[in-house]
């Protein structure tokens, strides 16, 4: 079967009719395994900014088209990969663009609490390294616009570009049961 | 993580909601979104975070939730101790996000979602195809894959022992809350309000006076509560108690059904039917003479739905549906004997003044028939068990039913006096004369207890074959049994068999306990197998192309319940005959007088019978079809279909005792011709009239091709313009629903021309149009979308709406008035002959005006003299009306806010 959808997409590329989805499957992030390698109170991170299809709906709905995180290496996840962090940690994240021509505007790496114009653009094919120290201890998230928009004017195609950013107290036991 | 895609880039624009749009829950979308299990007692912390632009109201089932944090993206406030809010909903905005816990205490499924409707809508799912409608609705009732889509998290807690802080084991309070009608609040229409009543053990407990806003329930805190709903409206209703978080998977919303009189809040449950609170239209059927029309339904439904694991449920529900009508009740009930006649009425429900018809005048009297009363218990137990396994959806499952169904009816049961312009000229000389012509009094009451059963078993799998092509296949099987009668009153016919039952019955008609006859006359059939399968094919998986086709068997029960032969009269011999019917200078006093009416028990010479045929087996349909559809740009979609139909074993009334034609035959003597007619050659009275039938036995076919272009709504605009080709071939076109009575049906008469050659009865359907086009669509107005003032006012919402349909005219049969065949009248199937000429020409070539529609000299009357006994050989609805064009076109104002 696999094989029978790839001729007709085929099919359809070389009919000029449309583009082929020939892009990687994001897979749903269940929040449960924070992403990055932790050690010496520093989280490493590797993120990419990249083309995916995504079927919200299950394997039977519909493939879109959209833009997603991914760790590097990685296929692209939605929502974004988990940073879930102790407080005081530092986060040290490298951030590719890999998109052809859209530029990520990025939000939400910065210590908090903080203010939403600490912004980071990364033109396509570019990559910009940062690194911060997480502030207070709360349920926080990062998120990117491909087309400058705010966060609730995005749609479509670079919509599903978020994901959490959780800080835990200093006190706090092991992980919760469940995070959404 | 809550977020959300849309199609359309400017969700500001006109229309506000893009057209296709996805909500989801950690990049899923319902049923897809995480199933989360928990133990009950354990402590569960969420964090929300809401990354799509619109606001969610989240809101758990069955629980309390406490606020732990609040955020904004760039800060987080921790909630402590008290000032941790307690809800059931909260709010969480654009961007924001939220930090909560709860605690499980109750056992089973629970939902936690957004509270807008919009978010939960299956309309607005991406996958064509399961929204509510286009799913197989026998199997998608209750499927809550189906009916829900987007922000819902489905919550499974199991029982586990914890210790659970025990409430006080005090008496709980009762109360009585009823909703009911307040008379004339609207002008003469009438309002809804609510009474509530302290203890409500009994529910004659007071008149209720209903007000509304309704009386404010003053709790104490802690004190356990209980409160009986009752619905006296004549709908349905929901009393959704805000606040108290019910044990009930409609979300806190108790579904009160009607006249379902006690429902106890406390547990959720609907209990069963106590107050008749019957529907009352009073039918003036002659003034001064009304008659009362009443009917009632109750009906109270028990569903559970149980996440047995998170691919498998379980769906059981058990129902009670009641329904009760009754039909020409008298209310005048003077008796004809104190009316000064010497006879009595035939029936004590009945009683009433006589029915007096005055040709060429309007009728007075009480009703002519009825009263009829007819009370239905339906039973029903089914369970369905749905199971996602990898591609496939499997879905089996099973039911019972039981039916009960009793009747009475009454026919002519105050007798029927008709005043004919003889021996004075004028009938309504004749009824101050007190002369009538004709006299008839009806048989005594019938009483019919209908019984039957069914069962049914299925399974289904919904097959995806990768992301282009789904299969549909299962099969399905049904016990298909007719009725039974709880006294054994029910005749069927058998030529030739005489009955041992009732040895002195005339030979043909046989009773149940009969040598191969069973106790519902027709056999119970457990042969019903009914397979489908379904093809999708979406050829480029990108949703612009659809292939679909399907077959499919489906049976239809036997045609034996209440309306039809089981609970007429007529099928009732022996036990319905009595009466008399008298004609010519009938006494006006005493009109029975000299008559020998019929005696009640015995059979009446000749007997006219509408009976079973015990060979009968159930119809059944096979449909098959195939489309092809195609999304052209945006909004557009082009569909052609194919769809046939073959009906096999329809059942149609049939004379089984026609008269045989021979040397010396003429119409007067066409009864004592009958075949079965058990004449004496003396003279005296045949045995055997009229033997109708329901005859299991023929066919019919139907094909159409379809090609429709639909506008999807957007920008203001909506159409759909189809055209069909279709032909419809079959030997009758319904079952007369009123056998006995002389009429026919939307103009065809359901008696064949020749009870010898049914074959001859095949044609077009009544209802065959060969070409049918139908346009309709909806424009917003552009100017009427203004958002200010008095503009808005006046304007907002308009839209204009049209629908045109245009269709070739209906075939209909040309019949000839003259008895040629001399056939004997059948009169449980139809009132008159239905001979037909000689066709010798095209009947369609006519001049096709008002004064001369179709062609006259197409047709050759057959000649009494020479051609007696012959039937013509003109078919049946060979003849075609005018082409039919309808249409309307209206504005209609359509207003949310």
């Amino acid at each position: 079967m696999n094989g029978l959808c790839r001729g007709a997409l085929l099919v359809v590329a070389f009919t000029g009719l449309g583009l082929a989805l020939d892009f990687p499957e994001a897979r749903p992030n269940d929040n449960r395994n924070p992403a990055g390698h932790l050690a010496s109170g520093a989280l490493t991170l590797r993120l990419e900014v990249r083309d995916a299809q995504w079927n919200p709906e299950g394997r039977d709905g519909p493939m879109l088209h959209v833009q997603a995180f991914s760790e590097e290496g990685a296929l692209p996840q939605i929502p974004g990969p988990l940073i879930r962090v102790p407080q005081g940690t530092e986060v040290r994240a490298s951030v590719r663009n890999t998109l052809a021509a859209d530029t990520v505007t990025l939000h939400g790496f910065n210590q908090r609490p903080g203010s939403g114009d600490h912004v980071l653009t990364i033109p396509p094919g570019a990559v910009r390294e940062l690194a911060f120290r997480t502030g207070s201890a709360g349920t926080y998230y990062y998120w990117v616009s491909t087309a400058g928009h705010a966060l609730d004017k995005r749609t479509g195609v670079e919509s599903q570009l978020s994901g959490a950013l959780i800080v835990d107290r200093r006190d706090s036991r092991a992980a919760p049961i469940a995070s959404s | 993580m809550i977020g959300h895609w849309g199609e359309d880039a400017h969700p500001e624009a006109m229309p506000p909601q893009p057209e296709l749009e996805a909500w989801t829950i950690n990049g899923k979308s319902w049923p897809d979104t995480e199933r989360l299990t928990y133990s009950m007692g354990q402590t569960i912390r969420w964090r929300w975070i809401n990354a799509s632009y619109e606001p969610h109201p989240l809101h758990l089932h069955g629980h309390y939730f406490m606020v732990d944090s609040e955020g904004d993206g760039d800060r987080s406030r921790t909630l402590a101790g008290d000032h941790r809010p307690k809800a059931a909903t909260t709010v969480v905005p654009s961007g924001s996000t939220l930090a909560l816990s709860w605690t499980p205490l109750h056992a089973g499924n629970w939902l936690f979602h957004c509270h807008i409707l919009f978010h939960v809508d299956p309309t607005l799912r991406l996958t064509p195809g399961t929204a509510p409608g286009s799913a197989d609705p026998a199997h998608a009732d209750h499927d809550p894959a189906r009916h829900m889509a987007g922000l819902v998290l489905g919550v499974h807690v199991v029982e586990e022992p914890v210790a659970r802080p025990m409430t006080a084991a005090a008496q709980p309070r009762r109360l009585r809350l009823t909703v009911g009608e307040r008379p004339v609040r609207f002008g003469d229409a009438p309002g809804l309000g609510y009474d509530l009543r302290e203890d409500s053990s009994t529910s004659q407990a007071g008149t209720p006076e209903f007000t509304a806003p309704g009386p404010v329930i003053v709790l104490t805190r802690g004190q356990p509560v209980e409160i009986a709903v009752e619905n006296r409206l004549k709908q349905s209703t929901s009393v959704h108690w805000h606040g108290i978080e019910l044990e009930s998977y409609y979300d806190g919303v108790l579904r009160v059904h009607r006249g379902s009189a006690r429902s106890d809040a406390a547990i959720g449950g609907v209990g069963g039917a106590q107050d008749p609170g019957l529907d009352r239209t009073v039918a003036i059927k002659i003034v001064g003479f009304p008659a009362q029309d009443d009917l009632a339904a109750n009906s109270a439904v028990l569903t559970n739905t149980h996440l047995v694991s998170p691919s498998i449920t379980n769906s059981a529900r058990i129902s009670f549906f009641r329904f009760e009508f009754l039909f020409d009740q008298r209310l005048n009930r003077t008796s004809p004997r104190e009316l000064g006649f010497d006879y009595d009425s035939a029936s004590a429900l009945g009683q009433g003044p006589p029915f007096f018809n005055v040709i060429g005048y309007s009728p007075i009297g009480g009703a002519q028939v009825g009263p009829r009363t007819s009370a239905q218990n339906t039973y029903e137990a089914a369970d369905s068990v749905s199971w996602f396994r990898g591609s496939h959806s499997l879905k089996f499952g099973g039911g019972f039913r039981r039916n009960q169904i009793n009747v009475f009816q009454a026919t002519v049961p105050n007798g029927l006096f008709i005043f004919t312009p003889f021996p004075a000229s004028d009938a309504f000389a004749n009824l101050l004369l007190g002369a009538p012509q004709i006299f008839f009094l009806g048989a005594h009451e019938t009483y019919r207890g209908l019984r039957n059963w069914g069962a049914t078993l299925y399974t289904q799998d919904e097959w995806r074959l990768g992301r282009t092509l789904t299969v549909n296949y299962g099969v399905r099987w049904e016990a298909v049994n007719p009725n039974s009668e709880i006294r054994n009153r029910l005749n069927g016919f058998v030529p030739g068999l005489q009955s041992k039952i009732r040895p002195d019955a005339p030979e043909g008609l046989v009773f149940p306990g009969d040598p191969g006859v069973g106790t519902r006359i027709e056999k119970d059939y457990y042969k019903a197998f009914m397979p489908r399968v379904g093809v999708a094919w979406d050829p480029t998986g990108r949703g612009a192309w659809s292939i679909r086709a399907g077959y499919g068997i489906f049976y239809d029960p036997f045609a034996n319940g209440p309306n039809l032969g089981a609970t007429n009269a007529v099928s009732s011999a022996p036990w319905a005959t009595g009466g008399c019917a008298v004609s010519d200078n009938v006494n006006f006093q005493s009109p029975c007088t000299g008559s020998s009416p019929p005696v009640p028990n015995t059979f009446a010479r000749p007997l006219t019978i509408l009976a079973m045929d015990p060979t009968a087996r159930p119809p059944y349909a096979q449909d098959w079809n195939f489309s092809i559809q195609r999304s052209l740009h945006k909004d557009y979609v082009l569909e052609t279909r194919y769809v046939g139909t073959k009906g096999t074993r329809l059942p149609r009334t049939v004379e089984l005792n026609p008269s045989a034609y021979g040397p010396g035959a003429t119409s007067a003597n066409a009864d004592r011709r009958r075949i079965y007619g058990d004449c004496p050659p003396d003279g005296s009275p045949c045995g055997l009239a009229t033997a109708a039938t329901l005859f299991y036995g023929t066919n019919s076919a139907y094909h159409a091709a379809q090609v429709s272009l639909a506008h999807r709504y957007a920008v203001g605009l909506a159409f759909n313009v189809s055209y069909w080709y279709s032909k419809s071939i079959d030997n009758q076109s319904g079952i007369n629903l009123n056998l006995a009575s002389a009429q026919t049906l939307s103009g065809e008469n359901d008696l064949a021309q020749n009870p010898f050659d049914l074959r001859s009865e095949r044609g077009l359907s009544l209802f065959d149009a060969r070409h049918r086009f139908v346009a309709s669509g909806l424009w917003e107005l552009p100017f009427a979308r203004t958002k200010t003032g008095l503009a808005r006012t006046l304007w907002h919402g308009w839209q204009m709406n049209g629908v045109m349909t245009a269709n070739t005219g209906t075939p209909f049969t040309v019949y000839d008035a003259e008895n040629v065949a001399l056939q004997a009248l059948s009169p449980p199937i139809s009132g008159y002959p239905a001979s037909r000429p000689d066709l010798i020409g095209d009947p369609n070539s006519g001049a096709w005006t008002v004064e001369s529609w179709m062609s006259r000299t197409a047709f050759r009357r057959l000649v009494a003299a020479t051609e007696a006994g012959k039937f013509g050989n003109a078919g049946r609805n060979i003849a075609r009306a005018g082409a039919c064009q309808r249409g309307s076109f209206f504005a209609e104002r359509f207003q949310v806010d």
